[in-house]
């Protein structure tokens, strides 16, 4: 089996029962008697100058490596300067167009208002909230073709709590220069544009098919696991939350601490520049708690009454726990981090098998493939991408509308199947009894007589029908 | 049987975007209430076991998002559902239009058998209030559903709203077993379900999906 995530299960809880030790080895080669802070300080030095030098692949590989970009401060910096080596933005010639209100903007004031509750001081929650809809408005009113979706705000909120860190009071400043706005406004943008298209289509298709790669990647790792949770038989709603905000949704930052992990999984999805690796750090987190989902399972068989419900029941319960109880969620955080950061590369072949479940002008194709950029992307590039994905959106939503349909589909299927079951059937008895059948028997009119042969035939493309349908 | 209830009903919070769904989930579960409270992605959901004329009734709580993309992934969630909570925000018109799109939606993919309840939220709002009490209740009473109006804010009758439908949910199935018990067999879908639905683990219901129009 091709391992996608590179370690095997082995290899994995290695990786668990070593880190126990492991520090902040972002600059590894350094002596151990460094103390974390120490590290820290180097590190920043070292993306200092890689900033100063612009030497864009270093803050790559500073990005990637373990503890990210450090602190917000340079983090701002380094984050702006490695998306805007991804995409080129244009200068807005008009601005007119800002004017024009996009539909979506009273679901945009509902989800603001309800954002930043982790913010206790509530001038700086106003403060923020007034900004997240600024950005969030902007954005859309400059790409009227996109469509806004619930937890696209939390991906917003966690680019204004970065750009709004104030070092000097380690919290929030919400005055902004000038500079610093307009360098949220491109990264939001460029974000967004690269990494974020196939979830703000108008439907979630999208991010549904991409969800779907979740137990593709899960089976490739741990087959019992995957067989356990029935993955090959529910669909992975659960996981719709996590990557629909890149984790922003669960992790909200404490803003007293300029390097939490959700800081961490956006330089890390920003520098593999890629978004397969949310799907792999969700893969990595539900095998890092395998033993406690085996346990729940079990336990909590009586209280579900069947597999989709169960299995969401339980992988929110242990992941909501593990995420968010301090003293689990630091260490297993780290751990994912730490084989996320190894093994976020997908092998060519299990491409070409993921290739097939995703729509054509996906990110996960092109602008967040993971593979390495040749060039700068232009603009122009995003708006055929954009228009190649909203009208793939239209078709997909044509063709299948939703549920009903394909429950309709599914049912007429059977029908048929059943239907030509029943008639081959027939047509075996008849032949048995050596009698020839009369055309009414069947729809085709060609059928005047009725041979073995003529049976065996129809069987063999029955049977084939069948299992297309099946 | 399992010891630790006598009964296990499944329910669902749905409803558009804003009117207090998870508001009035936190308030019932943890009995706090916040403002600034998330908005739901996909699907939430908490468990609260509460005492019912001397059961122990297990409810187990669906809680969905109500942008509309997200009904593709919430309408999987009807399933086996006993009881389905709609929620408007009187302070909202558009808000109750909704709820008749919310019943199609039941329809299309709930059981026959779901029992519903129409609740009004932010009762709490007096002088934003838009849509009138009677107004409402007229609508649940066309369509043979209780109504409550609640505040997530200042707890009124939110409590209330979770035991109604727990109660009204207890009764039809009590109803159900005597007929079934009377008749010794079963004569409709509707009965097949209910009995399947307690205390049964992995039961399908496929065989229910009769109500879809």
């Amino acid at each position: 089996m091709t391992s996608i995530i590179g370690l095997g299960t082995s290899e994995w809880s290695n990786k668990l029962i070593g880190s126990d030790t492991a520090t902040d080895d972002c600059l590894s080669f350094l002596p151990s008697f460094y103390n974390d802070k120490t590290i820290k300080e180097l590190k920043w030095k070292v993306i200092n100058h890689a900033l100063i030098s612009d030497d864009v692949p270093l803050l790559y590989d500073l990005g990637k490596s373990k503890c990210g970009f450090v602190s917000n401060e340079i983090r701002q910096r380094s984050w702006h300067k490695v998306l805007t080596s991804q995409l080129a933005l244009q200068p807005r010639t008009n601005t007119d167009d800002l004017n024009v209100p996009h539909c979506d903007e009273n679901q945009i004031e509902l989800d603001v208002n309800r954002s930043f509750g982790y913010i206790s001081n509530e001038e700086i929650r106003i403060s923020m909230k007034k900004i997240l809809k600024e950005e969030i408005v902007h954005f859309f009113r400059s790409y009227p073709k996109l469509r806004y979706y619930q937890g696209y705000h939390d991906v917003v909120s966690t680019f204004l709590v970065v750009f709004c860190y104030d070092s000097k009071h380690k919290s929030i400043k919400t005055k902004l220069s000038h500079q610093i706005k307009r360098r949220l406004s491109e990264c939001i943008q460029i974000y967004s544009l690269l990494y974020l298209r196939d979830f703000l289509m108008d439907s979630l298709d999208f991010p549904i098919d991409q969800i779907d790669i979740i137990p593709f990647l899960i089976k490739s790792k741990d087959i019992t696991l995957y067989q356990k949770l029935q993955l090959d038989k529910i669909k992975p709603f659960f996981a719709i939350a996590s990557i629909l905000t890149i984790f922003s949704h669960d992790l909200k930052p404490d803003i007293s601490d300029d390097n939490c992990i959700i800081f961490q999984i956006f330089d890390l999805v920003i520098c593999t520049h890629s978004m397969y690796t949310p799907l792999i750090i969700y893969s990595n987190m539900i095998l890092a708690v395998k033993s406690n989902l085996y346990e729940e399972y079990d336990k909590n068989l009586e209280n579900f009454e069947n597999e989709t419900d169960l299995v969401h029941g339980i992988i929110q319960k242990v992941l909501i726990q593990s995420m968010q109880d301090n003293t689990i969620s630091t260490k297993l955080w780290a751990n994912v981090l730490t084989t996320t950061r190894t093994s976020y590369m997908i092998a060519k072949e299990t491409q070409k098998k993921i290739y097939k479940m995703i729509n054509k002008a996906s990110p996960l194709r092109n602008t967040g493939s993971g593979m390495q950029l040749v060039r700068i992307i232009d603009q122009n590039y995003i708006g055929k991408l954009i228009d190649k994905g909203i009208s793939l959106n239209k078709e997909n939503h044509k063709s299948s509308s939703g549920n009903d349909l394909f429950e309709e589909w599914k049912y007429s299927k059977l029908i048929k199947a059943s239907l030509v079951i029943g008639v081959c059937s027939l047509a075996l008895g008849a032949c048995d009894h050596k009698m020839q059948l009369s055309s009414h028997v069947f729809s085709t009119p060609n059928f005047d007589t009725i041979k073995f042969t003529d049976v065996a035939g129809l069987l063999s493309e029955s049977f084939k029908d069948i299992k297309n349908i099946i | 049987m399992n010891s630790e209830y006598d009964y296990l009903f499944k329910l669902l919070l749905i409803g558009n975007s804003g009117v207090g769904k998870s508001c009035l989930l936190l308030r019932f579960s943890d009995d706090t209430y916040s403002n600034d409270y998330i908005s739901t992605i996909g699907v939430d959901f908490k468990i609260k076991t509460v005492e019912l004329e001397g059961k122990t009734v297990k409810l187990q709580i669906w809680d969905t998002a109500g942008q509309e993309r997200f009904r593709t992934i919430t309408s999987s969630y009807y399933r086996g559902s006993h009881g389905i909570i709609i929620v408007y925000d009187i302070t909202d018109q558009e808000s109750f239009n909704g709820v008749k799109m919310w019943l199609q939606e039941i329809d299309r993919y709930a059981t026959s058998t779901v029992l519903k309840l129409l609740v009004g939220n932010k009762c709490d709002l007096t002088d934003k209030r838009i849509v009138e009490f009677d107004i409402a209740k007229e609508f649940a009473d066309a369509n043979n559903m209780p109504f409550l109006e609640t505040s997530a804010l200042d707890s009124t009758n939110v409590e209330e709203a979770f035991l109604t439908m727990a109660k009204q949910i207890k009764e039809s199935m009590a109803k159900q077993k005597l007929t079934d018990d009377s008749n010794g067999n079963n004569n409709n879908n509707s009965n097949k379900n209910d009995k399947g639905n307690v205390n049964l683990n992995g039961q399908s219901l496929t065989s229910s999906s009769s109500g879809c129009c």
